[in-house]
């Protein structure tokens, strides 16, 4: 999964990019609102950690112009926190409005909880046969047991997990796993798609050529 | 409570008021309407008098004339009792006065003792009393008793008296006789008694009426004020948005009223800015807050290198000194506000203070190849050097940060008549027309997030602009977006007494 963080506090934003990498995540990061937006109709990201108070463009136009191209959720951050803020927040397309000082793991499970909801699911524990990704603890488990997988691993396996039964082109397993300053290595993925066919079997991931990956889910 | 209402108070004085009025205007025209009758009265006695007195005046000599030889006259009694012929009583038969034995009786009395017969069909009768209080003469229908004058009177002279229902005038003879002419005023005090019941019904009604008129009008009045109390008692329970009717803003309460409201909006508006004020200092504070826990919770999340512990450290630190810095500032800000500038003045070589600020800045103006030019006089006022060395560095590093590589700095340090003036001009960005009016206020910052991470706190301008009007100066800008910004303090160079500069 990749996410854009637009915050201009430098250490904040240092921190949310350690942090959100730490847990698996791809990240981009904005200084300003121009360069947000830019960058956020440039790449179609899992989800956007928003600020308000941005130099040369607040969040709000962000926000607003983002909306007309792009239905990416949007999770506003900010040390703004009068409900007028907050309403005018929610009102202009974001699905999340989350007031500074907050909690990271609380930041995290709001995250996850966006993905989940834009992945169209309602559970965060997807089952795919004898294979089950617990989306919250960010562990999969094979028959019960526990599977171990690197982030990049997880990630793949959450990302076809969530798009069961439908088929993940390249460019997009790319454009979803690694971030702005990760894209180097073009057979990077095939590695990743081969370490887990070991782990979890070799029909867990079936090929589509010329398409792309698809997770059936039905058998194991 | 009762005492206390305006209501009742207006009320209490009107009706006192009018009562005292009522009663002095229709006593007075009682007492003219009994002057008027009595002297009518007086009036018929006078001429009674006149046309009686010769026949009085015979009387009196014929008795004095005539004194042993005539029995002595009857005592004061009661019943009628004549005297010799000249009277007739009422109810014999009237016969024409004879004349006395021996004596040939002058028209005039003639007349008199006919008009005394006549007399006696009216109300008037008419007494004379000889100097020993003895009747000599009466009418028949003269009251039983007839008393004489409580004191003697001079010849010729007349008195009027009122007793017990009779008006009479009483005429002094020599010799201590008196002649009195009286008539009953029964009816006169009847009808004065009635007009007195009437005068006082009326009295009561327009007192009444005066009342209720007087009560309808104070409660018109008084109305609005019950209105206003309402409003305000509302407002004073936390709606500051109550405003009072005004109806028709000309009249003393419509002029209360919009006084009222005026105060009102002006009471809402400080508390909206003090609301405004308490979310932008508790944002300001926020961010550097956010910084600290979030980097803390991401350290301690798991094992990390001593490396990033320090990093992890390090934004800590700094995030506490961005907010020791907005801490402080907020602190000099409130202090301000509440009066205690605790200026430190001395005699201050101004010249000498702009350089220091220029040589603090130094670094900072490299670092930004920024250059900075002075112009100074040699200018020396009483001030707290501290603070102006502050409000100077401010407007310095305004100057700087809002500028790009390559421009220039001004700063011009003049008297102007009993002012000195500094100047701090730049070629930079200028400042955006929109922020324009508001850049000495709290947190407000030309570019909303630019280097908030530099320690800017967005209150350089509110504190430089609070020193400065402490010390009975003024601060002001002008810019034009795209071609820098101009600040300009005014200091006065000492105090006026009497017009010369101490």
């Amino acid at each position: 999964m990749r996410l854009l963080v637009i915050e201009d506090e430098k250490d904040l934003r240092a921190a949310l990019e350690k942090g959100l990498r730490e847990e698996g995540y791809a990240v981009d990061v904005a200084e300003d609102g121009d360069e947000g937006l830019f960058k956020a109709e440039s790449w179609d990201y899992d989800a956007i950690l928003l600020d308000v108070m941005l130099p040369v463009m607040d969040g709000w136009q962000v926000l607003e112009r983002l909306r007309h191209k792009k239905s990416t959720p949007v999770l506003m951050l900010t040390a703004r926190d009068t409900v007028r803020d907050r309403v005018r927040g929610l009102d202009l397309g974001s699905d999340d409005y989350v007031v500074k000082p907050f909690s990271f793991r609380e930041l995290l499970a709001r995250i996850r909880a966006l993905i989940r909801r834009s992945a169209g699911s309602a559970s965060s524990v997807l089952e795919l046969g004898t294979v089950r990704v617990d989306t919250a603890k960010r562990v999969v488990l094979q028959n019960g047991g526990p599977v171990e997988l690197t982030a990049r691993e997880y990630a793949l396996v959450e990302m076809l997990a969530f798009r069961k039964g439908k088929v993940v082109t390249r460019t997009e397993l790319y454009d979803h796993l690694f971030a702005e300053e990760d894209q180097t290595l073009s057979n990077l993925l095939d590695v990743h798609v081969c370490n887990v066919r070991k782990k979890l079997g070799k029909d867990f991931i079936e090929t589509r050529r010329g398409h792309g990956y698809i997770i059936e889910g039905a058998a194991g | 409570m009762i005492a206390d209402s305006i209501r009742w108070q207006i009320q209490a004085w009107h009706g006192a008021l009018l009562v005292l009025i009522t009663t002095i205007l229709l006593t007075f025209f009682w007492g003219y309407e009994r002057a008027q009758r009595l002297s009518r009265v007086d009036e018929r006695l006078q001429s009674a008098l006149l046309m009686v007195l010769p026949a009085a005046q015979f009387e009196l000599r014929q008795e004095e004339g005539h004194e042993g030889a005539r029995p002595p006259p009857f005592e004061m009694g009661f019943g009628d009792f004549l005297f010799d012929e000249g009277i007739q009583p009422p109810h014999e038969e009237r016969r024409p006065p004879r004349e006395p034995k021996g004596q040939r009786e002058r028209p005039e009395i003639l007349r008199a003792k006919q008009y005394l017969s006549t007399l006696e069909a009216t109300s008037i009768y008419t007494v004379a009393l000889n100097d020993r209080h003895h009747e000599v003469m009466r009418t028949s229908n003269a009251p039983g008793i007839v008393y004489p004058p409580d004191s003697p009177g001079t010849d010729g002279e007349s008195r009027f008296r009122t007793r017990s229902g009779y008006r009479e005038l009483m005429h002094f003879r020599p010799r201590k006789d008196v002649l009195i002419v009286g008539t009953s005023i029964s009816e006169v005090t009847v009808a004065l008694q009635k007009l007195a019941l009437r005068l006082l019904g009326i009295g009561l009604g327009v007192v009444g009426l005066g009342l209720l008129g007087g009560w309808w009008l104070a409660s018109r009045a008084i109305r609005p004020i019950a209105e206003i109390s309402a409003t305000a008692e509302r407002i004073a329970e936390g709606d500051l948005t109550q405003r009072v009717e005004t109806h028709g803003a000309k009249s003393e309460l419509g002029r209360l009223a919009a006084l009222l409201n005026h105060t009102f909006e002006r009471l809402h508006n400080t508390f909206e800015q003090q609301a405004q004020f308490t979310a932008d200092a508790s944002h300001e504070l926020r961010t550097p807050i956010s910084v600290i826990l979030a980097q803390t919770e991401l350290a301690l999340m798991r094992d990390r290198s001593a490396e990033e512990y320090r990093e992890a450290l390090e934004c800590c630190h700094r995030s506490g000194e961005q907010m020791k810095t907005v801490v402080n500032a907020l602190l000099e800000l409130a202090r301000m506000d509440a009066g205690d500038v605790n200026l430190q003045t001395e005699d201050c070589d101004l010249a000498e203070v702009v350089k220091e600020a220029i040589l603090y800045v130094e670094p900072l103006a490299e670092q930004r190849q920024v250059s900075i030019q002075a112009e100074l006089e040699p200018l020396s006022i009483k001030a707290d050097k501290e603070k102006l060395k502050q409000v100077l560095t401010n407007l310095l590093t305004n100057a700087i940060k809002h500028n790009s590589d390559g421009c220039a700095v001004n700063v011009e340090l003049l008297s102007e008549g009993d002012m000195a003036v500094i100047r701090v001009s730049d070629n930079g960005a200028g400042i955006p027309e929109a922020i324009l009016p508001y850049v000495f206020e709290r947190f407000v910052r030309a570019d909303k997030a630019r280097s908030r991470s530099e320690g800017s706190t967005g209150l350089g301008l509110s504190i430089a602009k609070a020193i400065v009007e402490a010390h009975g100066g003024s601060i002001s800008v002008s810019s034009v977006e795209g071609q820098g910004a101009e600040f300009v303090v005014r200091l006065p160079r000492g105090w006026k007494l009497f017009g010369r500069l101490i």
